[in-house]
Formats: C-alpha cells, sequence, structure tokens
C-alpha cells in the first residue's frame, strides 16, 4: 500500500515548513532542556545505584531482590534510551558539557559507540528505510516487506525476532561488523580492509569485555558470598532493557503502514524528499508521560526522523505542529496507542514469514 | 641472513600490564566520578567530576569597561606561571560557555591564598564577558581549566612587557610578583589611569600611555625609556595589529625573532604566504548538510554563515574547542602556517581555511 507521491514544489514547501520549525526550537533551547536532561541523569543514578545496593541485601528477602532487579533495570533503560541515545544523536552538544556530549558519552551496553555512531546515526538516518542501504531494516534477519525476496529461514523469522529481542544489544553491537562480513560469509578482499576489520574487531572485542567484566564479574565477586544471586540479577537487568528497547525500537519502525523504498526513487532527493521519507518511514505511539521517557521519547519516532539532533524532550511539542503539516500535505501519521502498534508489528513479522501470495484481480 | 629488529615503540610498552593496570584505575577513577556527579553535586558544589570549579571569591568593576575577578582554586588545580591563560567556564542559558583569560595576579599570593584575579574586558558585542558583568556574583562557581600557554615571562633575565589595552593583564601578574630583574612595561590603552595602582619597586619601571591622546607605539618611546632593549627579553601581548606594529618596528632595530615573544588576544592578522585556490572550494558539513563556497574565511565563520552553530572559545586557535573531524579534503592552518593531509582528521575550525578539493567536515 503506497501513497502518492508528493510533487517536487509541494515538496520544497514541506522543507521549508519543518526547517522553520527545527530552527525555533534549537533558538529556544535553554536551560530548561539542561535541567531536564541532569534531572533524568540524576535519577537514574539513584536508581543505579538504589538497585545495586538492594541486590546483594536479597539473601534476607527475595522482595529485596527482586526490587533490586527492577531499580537496575530502569536505570539500565534511562541510560540507554532517554541519556545514552539521545546524547549520542548529539541532542544535547549545544551545552558544551564536560562529559555528556556525543563526543565522548559511554553507554552502559555492549555496544561500542563509535559503531553505533556509524551504523544508526549515519546510515540509519540517512538512508532510512531506503532497501538495500538502510541494514537497520529488519536487521538482515527479518523479511518485512514484499519487496525483499523469500528465503526458506522468514518461516521461523518469529522465532528470531523474540531471540533477537532478548539478545538485542548484541544484534546491534555486531550490526556493523555483520554488515562488514568481518567474521562470516563472503570475503571481500580490498586494500587496507582487514587493517580495517582488525581495529574494528579490536573495539568491538574492547566493548563487550568491559561490559562482562563489570556485570558478571567485579560486581559479583564485589559481593562475594551472594556472587550467584548478584550475577543473576545483572543478567536479568540486561535481558529486560533488551526486551524493551527492542519492543520500542520495532513499534517505531515496523508497524504496519511503515513504508519502504527503492535506491533509485531515492537518488539526488530533495531536503523536502528526505523529509517526506522519514515521516512515511517511522510510527509514533501515545501513552502516559513515563512510557515516553522510558523510551527515551522514541515513542515520538516521526518526531526523531525529522529532527534527530533537537533534544528528544521537546518532541511533544514538536508533534503537535508536525502532525498538523502532516494533515494538510496529506501525507499519512502513523500513530496509535503502544498496545495497537505492538499489535501490527507482530501482525507483519508474521505476515512476511511467508512468500507473497499472487494478488488476486477483482 | 636476515634479521628482524624490533625496535619496542611506544605502544608496545604500554602493552606492559602495569602499565595497562595504571590506565584502567585511572579509567575506573574517571567512570566513578562521572557517576557520582550527580549525586555528589547538590551537597558540594564546587566539586566536578571532570572540569575543575572555582568559586567567585571577589568582584570589582575598573571604570566602564573592565570587571576584576578574584577565584578560589580548587585543591588539586595545580600552580601557574606568570603570562599564562586560563580557561575560564560560565553556564549561560544552559550552556557551557568557555573564554580564555590570563591570570592577573602574583604567584606569590596564590601560594599564599590559592586566590587568582582575572581581569576581564567586556566586549560589546560579546556572549560571554557582558554577561559576567551582569549576572556572575559572589559566591558563584565557575569551571576553570589548569593554567597552560608557553607565553611564560621569563625571570632571569631584564625584560621588556608591551602591552595594548587588556593586554596588559599577563604582565600584571609578573611585576606584581616584584621582579628581580630590570623590567620595563610600556602599557598604551585608551584609559590608561584605570591601572595605575600596582606594586612599585626598585627595578621596575612602568610607563602607562594615552592612545586617545598621544597615539600609538613608537620607537621614541622605546629609545627614552629602554635604550638597551636588544639585550632585553620582549614580550608583546594585546589585538593583533598592534603586535605585528611593534614586532616590525623591533625587527627593524636588529632585535633577534627569538629574544620577541607575543602572545594574541584578538584575531591573528592573516597571513597570505599561501596561494591556494581557496575560492570557490566547496566545503560540505555533512551532518547538516549544509554546503558553502571557500572564500578567505576560515571554516568557524563559514559554518556560522549557514547558519550552523559550532562550539568555540577564542577563535584563534588556542583553546581548541572547535576541534571537529574533517572527513575529506585539504585546509591550511592559520596558526601553524601548514596544510592538512586530505585524509580524516580532528581540525580546529577557526584557524583553518579550506583550500582544496571538496573539504567534508562533520558538523
Ligand atoms: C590566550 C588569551 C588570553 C586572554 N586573556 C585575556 C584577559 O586577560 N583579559 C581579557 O579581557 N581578555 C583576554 N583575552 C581575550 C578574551 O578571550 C576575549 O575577549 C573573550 O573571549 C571575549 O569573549 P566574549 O564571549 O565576550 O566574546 P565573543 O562572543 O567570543 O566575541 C569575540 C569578539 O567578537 C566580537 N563579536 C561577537 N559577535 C559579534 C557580532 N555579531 N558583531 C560584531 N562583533 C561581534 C565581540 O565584540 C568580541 O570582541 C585573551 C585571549 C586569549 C586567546
Ligand atoms: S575557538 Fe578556540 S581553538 Fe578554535
Amino acid at each position: 500500500m503506497k501513497t502518492t507521491r508528493l510533487d517536487v514544489q509541494k515538496l520544497d514547501e514541506l522543507a521549508a515548513e519543518l526547517d522553520a520549525i527545527d530552527l525555533r526550537i534549537r533558538e529556544d533551547l535553554g536551560e530548561k532542556d539542561a535541567n531536564y536532561l541532569f534531572a533524568v541523569v540524576r535519577v537514574q543514578r539513584f536508581l543505579s545505584l538504589a538497585g545495586r545496593l538492594c541486590i546483594p541485601l536479597g539473601f534476607l528477602t527475595p522482595w529485596l531482590w527482586l526490587l533490586g532487579v527492577l531499580y537496575l533495570t530502569l536505570a539500565k533503560i534511562l541510560d540507554n534510551m532517554e541519556i545514552g541515545h539521545n546524547v549520542l544523536h548529539g541532542q544535547y552538544d549545544w551545552m558544551n558539557h564536560s562529559h555528556i556530549n556525543s563526543k565522548v558519552f559511554d553507554w552502559d551496553i555492549v555496544v561500542n559507540v563509535d559503531s553505533w555512531k556509524r551504523t544508526h546515526n549515519y546510515e540509519h538516518h540517512t538512508y532510512t528505510n531506503i532497501l538495500g542501504k538502510d541494514r537497520d531494516f529488519g536487521y538482515g534477519l527479518l523479511r518485512l516487506t514484499d519487496e525483499l525476496k523469500w528465503r526458506t529461514k522468514n518461516l521461523w523469522q518469529f522465532f528470531t525476532y523474540a531471540l533477537l529481542s532478548v539478545l538485542f544489544e548484541w544484534g546491534i553491537a555486531f550490526h556493523e561488523l555483520a554488515g562488514e562480513r568481518v567474521f562470516f560469509g563472503k570475503k571481500k578482499d580490498e586494500i587496507g580492509r582487514s587493517e580495517k576489520h582488525a581495529e574494528l574487531k579490536k573495539s568491538f572485542f574492547n566493548k563487550i569485555q568491559k561490559q562482562l567484566l563489570k556485570d558478571y564479574v567485579v560486581f559479583p565477586l564485589l559481593c562475594w558470598p551472594v556472587a550467584v544471586s548478584v550475577f543473576l540479577a545483572n543478567l536479568c537487568a540486561n535481558l529486560l532493557r533488551n526486551l524493551w528497547t527492542s519492543t520500542i525500537i520495532f513499534c517505531g519502525h515496523f508497524t504496519d503502514d511503515i513504508q519502504t523504498f527503492s535506491i533509485q526513487e531515492c537518488e539526488n532527493e530533495s531536503k523536502g524528499h528526505w523529509y517526506y521519507r522519514q515521516m512515511l518511514g517511522s510510527s509514533n505511539f501515545t501513552g502516559p508521560r513515563w512510557l515516553h521517557i522510558l523510551s527515551g521519547h522514541l515513542s515520538y519516532q516521526i518526531e526523531h526522523h525529522l529532527f534527530p539532533s533537537l533534544p528528544a524532550c521537546r518532541y511533544p511539542e514538536i508533534s503537535v505542529m508536525v502532525e498538523e503539516i502532516a494533515t494538510r500535505y496529506e501525507i499519512p501519521y502513523n500513530k496509535d496507542s503502544f498496545v495497537k502498534q505492538y499489535w501490527t508489528v507482530l501482525k507483519r513479522i508474521i505476515k512476511y514469514s511467508f512468500p507473497k501470495r499472487t494478488t488476486q484481480s477483482v | 641472513m636476515k634479521f628482524n629488529i624490533i625496535i619496542p615503540t611506544k605502544t608496545s610498552f604500554s602493552n606492559f600490564p602495569f602499565l595497562r593496570l595504571k590506565r584502567h584505575a585511572a579509567n575506573i577513577n574517571r567512570r566513578l566520578r562521572v557517576f557520582a556527579e550527580p549525586l555528589l553535586q547538590p551537597i558540594f558544589p564546587t566539586w566536578s567530576a571532570l572540569r575543575n570549579r572555582a568559586r567567585v571569591q571577589k568582584i570589582e568593576s575598573i571604570g566602564d569597561n573592565y570587571v576584576r575577578l578574584c577565584l578560589k582554586t580548587p585543591f588539586g588545580w595545580g600552580s601557574f606561571h606568570p603570562g599564562q591563560h586560563v580557561q575560564m567556564g560560565v553556564v549561560k542559558n544552559g550552556a557551557q560557555l568557555l573564554r580564555c583569560f590570563s591570570i592577573s595576579s602574583s604567584v606569590q599570593r596564590f601560594r599564599k591564598e590559592r586566590t587568582i584575579d582575572l581581569t576581564i574586558q567586556v566586549q560589546n558585542q560579546g556572549q560571554v564577558t557582558p554577561w559576567i558583568k551582569r549576572f556572575l556574583k559572589v559566591g558563584h562557581t565557575v569551571t576553570l581549566s589548569k593554567a597552560s600557554g608557553d607565553f611564560i615571562i621569563d625571570s632571569k633575565r631584564p625584560a621588556l612587557l608591551i602591552a595594548g589595552g587588556s593586554g596588559v593583564t599577563p604582565f600584571h601578574s609578573f611585576i606584581a610578583g616584584t621582579p628581580s630583574r630590570p623590567t620595563v612595561l610600556l602599557h598604551y590603552s585608551k584609559n590608561p589611569s584605570l591601572f595605575s595602582n600596582h606594586k612599585h619597586s626598585e627595578n621596575l619601571n612602568v610607563q602607562r600611555f594615552d592612545t586617545s591622546k598621544r597615539g600609538r607605539f613608537s620607537l621614541e618611546d622605546l629609545e627614552t625609556h629602554c635604550p638597551d632593549f636588544r639585550t632585553f627579553e620582549i614580550y608583546l601581548c594585546g589585538p593583533g595589529n598592534m603586535i605585528e606594529h611593534v614586532r616590525a618596528v623591533l625587527l627593524e632595530q636588529d632585535c633577534d625573532p627569538k629574544q620577541i615573544h607575543t602572545e594574541y588576544f584578538g584575531t591573528v592578522p592573516k597571513n597570505d604566504n599561501w596561494t591556494a585556490e581557496s575560492d570557490g572550494t566547496l566545503v560540505h558539513f555533512s551532518k547538516s548538510g549544509a554546503k558553502a563556497f571557500g572564500d578567505k574565511r576560515n571554516l568557524l565563520e563559514l559554518a556560522e554563515s549557514v547558519g550552523l552553530k559550532p562550539v568555540f572559545g577564542c577563535r584563534i586557535g588556542v583553546c581548541h574547542q572547535c576541534k571537529c573531524s574533517k572527513k575529506q579534503g585539504v585546509v591550511y592552518n592559520t596558526r601553524t602556517q601548514q596544510y592538512s593531509d586530505s585524509g580524516e582528521e580532528d581540525i580546529q575550525l577557526c584557524v583553518s581555511i579550506p583550500v582544496f578539493n571538496d573539504v567534508v567536515i562533520n558538523l
């Protein structure tokens, strides 16, 4: 199902209107946004500290252990989404902060930030939903459109999806190397490539080593008599966070009405077409404020894709303007409740597990 | 027979486990501090994970245009040499803005009280200095880098100090420390009386000139007040055109370029030694998608001209805040007077002029 595409002049007008929003918000950034971010960071630190303290006390009562896991999971979610993802997009670089900025920030997941900035910030945000260029579309594992050839492995892609969700951070960490076919697949012999690969591998393993040591060796050992319970708690927190992040991302990108583009369509595209593509390629979900914060405001995926470097806490106010523009230009604005959006994601994964049915003419 | 000679490089040394341990320890320390900052700062406002903070102890207005701040430096801040500068940062509307200022008080006082003075000229159109004058209050904290810079006034030889306007601040740090060798200070400014209450001592000869009445520096001043200037170490500080003018005069008088030391407070005069086809070089700012054509302007000005707002501090290549990654293309560095590679590297926008190939900047 494809909407009719806008003509060149319309697209230019669209670009002008969206550029104006970008400028207006950028001029308005200030203390309020900085204070919001600091508040989130402070809450994250409290949760993290509380979690790490409650978990070893789990020997008193298992409830404390459970509470600890909950706190730690929330801390990890905030660190990953509302803080990490957004800071690494450079949304808060105007603050010129010493360590909360896209150049030096590091997050509490196994993903190497530099690799992520290349694949996500650059590749995915530039070539959003262009088949063959945006490897985030289905992550090379899932078939989510008929434009992609069906393979037998797609039959069980629902289980692939479930597995990917639980191990999401590992998938993202591995993303760049998988694309470069460093460990397996076709070997490309180009000059300088193997050196670059060695570099990539090194930073990949460095980050993984750090994370594994921290969560599964150092913290358990620090609480020696209860090492096993701390180990398990950290494992749970990491897996729960993975599940959450993956679900949020899928709700923003792979709901039913999300459209894809071909490379030809986007050759030498205008700014207007880029904006247009971002709007058709993302979806929002609604919900209470805490849900937006825990999703890193990726519940406003459309706005995030239009303005990836504006502070995410501004997306709610921007979305009002964007939705109004979308109505005027008759561009679909994909928004629904969290549960409904997720339901369409699941349907989509199932639907494209099977080869394309030949359409019957009426 | 072939020999494989292995030369231990710096990196192979750092592979020794104990050295790595030290690096890990530093890393963990850093991470703990970063973790603790949001929790501890409400209790200890002058503590910060990575940047030093200092408390404003006294603020004094000097005339309409100058403010003198007295700052209590934090423990572990280190020390300084007369002539060096710091980067002071204030938070203005949520953003940390860092600017360079020279220390204008003596090392002796620092040793006694751990305080330093900064004498700040308010720039009418500036972002930070007018804000300091209006909003900074006693008791506030500012961030303060360690002192740096190789403009250091050497006390082992007689010194001739020539300053224009606020360029006198680093020299005040020196003369406040009661120099033990002959020292001559020539200060050119619009209202020189503002700074006349310095400490007097027998080695010291201070001459203030009112430029609104009698014009700029001339050879006569030099011959009247410091006839032996050829045997002195000579230090120049102030706006770029003043420094160039004085330096030209000195060189004409057979001074050795090695005896002249300079510190620019404003734009460094553009050096036109390079003959590249800069005009019309396409500059592509890859993150924002903006494009501009190079003229003789630097990349910071070019970026600003297409509506981008990169972070900057000094705009003359001192503070490194405008550092940015260049993906490709050749730029000319007006400070080091060298051309860059054409590959990927970090450059300072404010001293880089795009010269050839398409220049791609990650901004
Ligand atoms: C090593 C070093 C040491 C220094 N030591 C001292 C010191 O001890 N004391 C001191 O007073 N200064 C010192 N300076 C200079 C000082 O750093 C600058 O004056 C300061 O950065 C100005 O900051 P600002 O934010 O007020 O101005 P900025 O916003 O950085 O502007 C810089 C200049 O551009 C002009 N400008 C800005 N915007 C506009 C506009 N739209 N139109 C026209 N003009 C504009 C301003 O008038 C100003 O002169 C030193 C500089 C260096 C490099
Ligand atoms: S702005 Fe200070 S080095 Fe460029």
